[in-house]
């Protein structure tokens, strides 16, 4: 992997709340990749997702995003590089889009106006006068997804979004994702425990489970062993547990 | 700062009209006597904080706003300072009002008695300052259905003012004026420092 290329680069993150540990995380994302985070619920999907984002705060390691320690510069304009769309998309509930809109694009140097009319209108047919709570549940995606995509990131954080919607929704959802990462040599990281979608656009996939990484491997790998993703998820989990069974006994 | 006042005009632009429309509203109660004059100095600043402040409270409760909100390029303690900020203009305004109904109702009714108590206004102000203070914390700390229990202080010292407004008056005659606005000054100054360097858990 070029270095120049790298977009984002985590090393050992770890992070403790409560009973659940994230343990030294690290993966790195290059320009016009496509990651999916897989695992089940409570594998540490979203809190990976959040410690990029800096909404939780890790106990120690590093992000280096394009070349910047974040967690060491205390400052979150580097978040105008990153879109993000989260797993639960109902916010600002009483608002109009169009005022949601407004007011999203004034924390972005980079908005692009024309971008923004181009997906919410012509591609995702929304219109700016409903209210949030007005729209189902792949609409609000859709709208979270004209934001994230209107100003231009640099990387492009999923989490779990398309969890809950039609496959023709998830389909032109995906491949306006593939498109987005490979014109503007962008990174995706995409939580999902929808193996299905992972299928489709994935480059490289990194399997987690009980806060650890248990494997990074591309999409072609899994399919010359001739295994399903989600198989090759269960055999991964079967082998922690023999592991850790044997380490115990 | 542009960014706070865009955000109030395009999320809660309706709530600012009705606010600023329900504080002129209250200065009404000038047309029947200059002694609500310090229950109005309450009032109205509150009334405001609540539709403005209050209201952008309730609409990024919710954790999938907060969580929207935060994966803007803004620390989480700008979520606070800004209503803060907002609350303080909210105390000047309506005070403002106040006083600017005040005044154009005794010219009106032909009313020359005087009306304008210095001392009142900063001994609201600084309550006031307290108050919007504990209500932002208490919304932070815990979430917004806990602010509404401070709402009730409110109710309560408007009635006690309704009845004794003149009482109040002839109370705080004697304090100092200078003293007062140094307190507001450093309540102000305070209530700002806390809710920037508080570590607020979103």
């Amino acid at each position: 992997m070029k270095k120049d290329s790298v977009i984002i680069d985590i090393k050992n993150l770890c992070k403790a709340y409560g009973k659940f540990k994230l343990k030294n995380i690290s993966f790195a994302l290059s320009k016009g990749e496509v990651v999916g985070l897989i695992g089940p619920n409570g594998a540490g999907k979203s809190t990976t997702i959040k410690l990029i984002l800096n909404i939780i705060e890790s106990d120690s390691g590093e992000i280096l995003f394009l070349g910047k320690d974040i967690l060491k510069a205390n400052s979150p304009l580097y978040k105008e590089e990153i879109g993000y769309v989260g797993e639960n998309v109902d916010f600002f509930l009483n608002q109009k889009l169009e005022n949601i809109k407004k007011y999203y694009k004034i924390y972005y140097k980079n908005w692009d106006e024309q971008t923004y009319q181009y997906l919410f209108k012509d591609v995702f047919e929304l219109n700016g006068e409903l209210k949030m709570k007005e729209l189902s549940k792949g609409m609000k995606v859709k709208f979270s997804l004209a934001l994230a995509l209107s100003h231009n990131p640099k990387l492009l954080i999923m989490d779990e979004p398309t969890s809950g919607l039609d496959p023709i929704v998830r389909s032109k959802i995906l491949r306006i994702l593939k498109e987005y990462a490979q014109n503007y040599d962008a990174a995706i990281l995409f939580s999902s425990h929808i193996t299905e979608d992972m299928n489709k656009i994935a480059d490289k996939l990194i399997f987690l489970n009980n806060g650890e990484i248990l494997e990074e491997c591309t999409v072609e790998d899994i399919k010359k062993k001739d295994c399903e993703i989600d198989e090759y998820l269960e055999l991964l989990i079967n082998n922690e547990r023999v592991n850790y069974g044997k380490g115990v006994l | 700062m542009e960014k706070v006042f865009c955000k109030y005009i395009y999320l809660n632009g309706k709530n600012l009209l009705f606010g600023i429309l329900s504080a002129c509203f209250f200065g009404l109660i000038a047309f029947d006597s200059n002694k609500y004059y310090s229950a109005a100095l309450l009032m109205v600043p509150s009334l405001l904080f609540s539709f403005v402040v209050g209201k952008m409270c309730y609409e990024e409760d919710p954790e999938s706003t907060k969580e929207f909100l935060l994966s803007f390029p803004v620390l989480k303690r700008d979520l606070a300072l800004e209503k803060n900020i907002v609350g303080q203009i909210c105390i000047v305004v309506g005070l403002s009002i106040v006083n600017i109904m005040f005044f154009i109702i005794n010219i009106i009714i032909g009313r020359t008695e005087a009306f304008i108590n210095l001392n009142a206004i900063l001994v609201m102000t600084c309550f006031l300052i307290i108050y919007n203070t504990i209500y932002i914390y208490l919304n932070y700390k815990f979430d917004y259905s806990k602010t509404q229990f401070l709402s009730y202080t409110i109710a309560a010292l408007m009635f006690i003012l309704f009845k004794f407004g003149n009482e109040f008056v002839s109370l705080i005659e004697g304090l100092n004026s200078y003293i007062l606005i140094i307190t507001v000054i450093v309540l102000s100054s305070i209530s700002l420092f806390i809710t920037r360097s508080y570590k607020w858990n979103l």
